[in-house]
């Protein structure tokens, strides 16, 4: 494949007669961890949502070379354009394995066993819960399942929105060597991320969002030697 | 302990334990607040930090222990009486009143507050309004609660709070979901509001956020207070390192 796995170029999108963004551009490089910042409202959300379907869109949006516009959320999702939610939206009264083959349902292979492996090596604290109900974990164990129902659909893209929300700064940064992992495994990463320091220290690139349209981007080590983009995203001293 | 909160705490926990079912939530916590003071709670998810607030505003009542604040035992009064003793909280999960304007959800807060409340909804949005200045959120006063985002329903949920017009706010990770600058401004209110006479207990896990706050942090692992002292020696504390904080961020 030539170009981008993810390629967006003026992409419109809003909620009936509302409009939220304003003609985005951005794109996503096989193997690239990319992170999108920007104040709460600004449209991060709606983008994703874009991305994966949810909603309707004009402009170019295209994904391993393939026109994503005509495409329902499940068609996206099986040609392995993977979102894990904000809130983790887990099914609470369903054991951790059940929620992990949920990510599996739409794979015909014969390889699921491999894959329940390779989450576990990830996250070995869902292994030894698998057969407790999802709902009744910590928060950053729900966000470990999450993650991991994600990874159990084979994603080439995994789109993770708001994955530090609420959870303690040691699972954090066990999130964030996950993320590392996976993109050795071959999976791209695009994360919508409110810690800015925690993505930072992930990302290739950023994409800063301000009221529905990107105003800045760049490799995060620019981004984060810039003073305008210091004082309105990192603020004072960690 | 400092030595305020030794001489006249304004709320003592003693032994506090809470079981769910076999699950033993939060075992034998002992602690004081003194009066005007910021006291960080911090810990890894699941440790019972928001099941300690729960015990202190009254929705769950504890197996074991007691609570006592300003000098009266209240471990068996129901939420709305500690309300009026000046105990209010906010929500993790951030619960305005759907389909009522800004306002009104403010001026519930003063009808319900210290000492009863007002006792009017005239005089109740006349208070809430002040409320709704000082969080600024001034310019969303008829706005449904509902419409409001991020950082504004935040604002609402002390907004809330402060028209109770409490003695003790406990805060249960009013953070979450806040990029840096918005974390910055959101310190700003919560100093404000302590230059107004009231205590606050902060559960969060942004650290820039409770180094600049607490004057005193303390820490649950497994329903058990594993450390308490100052910001800087409980965040440089081997055992909070170990349990919660990660190597990259001591």
């Amino acid at each position: 494949m030539s170009g981008p796995l993810l390629e967006i170029a003026d992409l419109h999108a809003g909620y009936g007669a509302v409009p939220i963004l304003f003609g985005i551009d951005l794109h996503i490089n096989e193997g690239e961890i990319v992170c999108l910042v920007g104040s709460n409202g600004a449209g991060k959300t709606t983008l994703l949502r874009a991305i994966s379907r949810l909603i309707r869109a004009r402009g170019v949006l295209r994904f391993a070379g393939e026109d994503l516009l005509p495409m329902k959320p499940e068609e996206a999702f099986a040609r392995g354009l993977v979102q894990v939610p904000e809130g983790r939206q887990l099914f609470g009264h369903m054991s951790v394995e059940d929620n992990l083959l949920m990510g599996a349902y739409r794979r015909r292979d014969k390889n699921i066993a491999e894959s329940f492996a390779r989450v576990y090596e990830l996250f070995p604290i869902l292994k030894s819960r698998r057969t407790q109900l999802a709902g009744n974990m910590s928060g950053g164990e729900q966000q470990m399942c999450a993650m991991a129902r994600a990874l159990m659909a084979n994603p080439r893209l995994l789109v993770i929105d708001e994955m530090s929300l609420g959870l303690a700064p040691l699972v954090v940064d066990q999130l964030l060597a996950v993320l590392k992992e996976i993109r050795a495994q071959g999976v791209t990463v695009l994360l919508v991320e409110q810690d800015v320091f925690a993505a930072f220290s992930v990302a290739d690139r950023a994409y800063i969002m301000e009221t529905g349209r990107v105003v800045r981007d760049g490799p995060v080590a620019d981004l984060a030697e810039n003073r305008i983009v210091r004082e309105a995203y990192l603020g004072g001293a960690a | 302990m400092s030595e305020a909160a030794l001489s006249q705490p304004l709320l003592q926990a003693r032994g506090l334990t809470k079981r769910f079912q076999g699950l033993l939530s939060v075992n034998r916590v002992s602690f004081a607040i003194a009066e005007n003071e910021i006291l960080g709670l911090i810990g890894p998810n699941g440790a019972g930090k928001t099941t300690l607030v729960n015990m202190m505003s009254g929705t769950l009542k504890p197996n074991a222990g007691e609570i006592i604040f300003r000098g009266t035992p209240i471990t068996a009064l129901p939420p709305f009486r500690r309300a009026h003793l000046g105990i209010a909280r906010t929500f993790q999960v951030m619960k305005p009143f759907q389909g009522m304007s800004v306002l009104d959800n403010v001026a519930v807060g003063a009808l319900f507050g210290q000492g009863g409340g007002e006792k009017a909804m005239r005089q109740a949005r006349e208070s809430a309004r002040e409320w709704i200045t000082f969080t600024g959120l001034a310019r969303h006063l008829d706005a449904r609660a509902e419409a409001l985002g991020g950082p504004d329903r935040k604002r609402l949920e002390f907004a809330k709070a402060l028209a109770m017009r409490p003695k003790l706010l406990l805060l249960d990770e009013v953070m979450a979901g806040l990029n840096p600058v918005e974390i910055d401004e959101m310190v700003d209110l919560i100093k404000k509001i302590c230059a107004r006479g009231v205590t606050l207990l902060v559960i969060e896990h942004v650290m820039k956020a409770i180094r600049s706050l607490s004057d005193r942090v303390m820490v649950l692992r497994n329903g058990e207070m594993i450390a308490e002292g100052t910001p800087d020696d409980v965040l440089s504390d081997p055992r909070v390192i170990e349990a919660y904080l990660g190597a990259r961020r001591a």
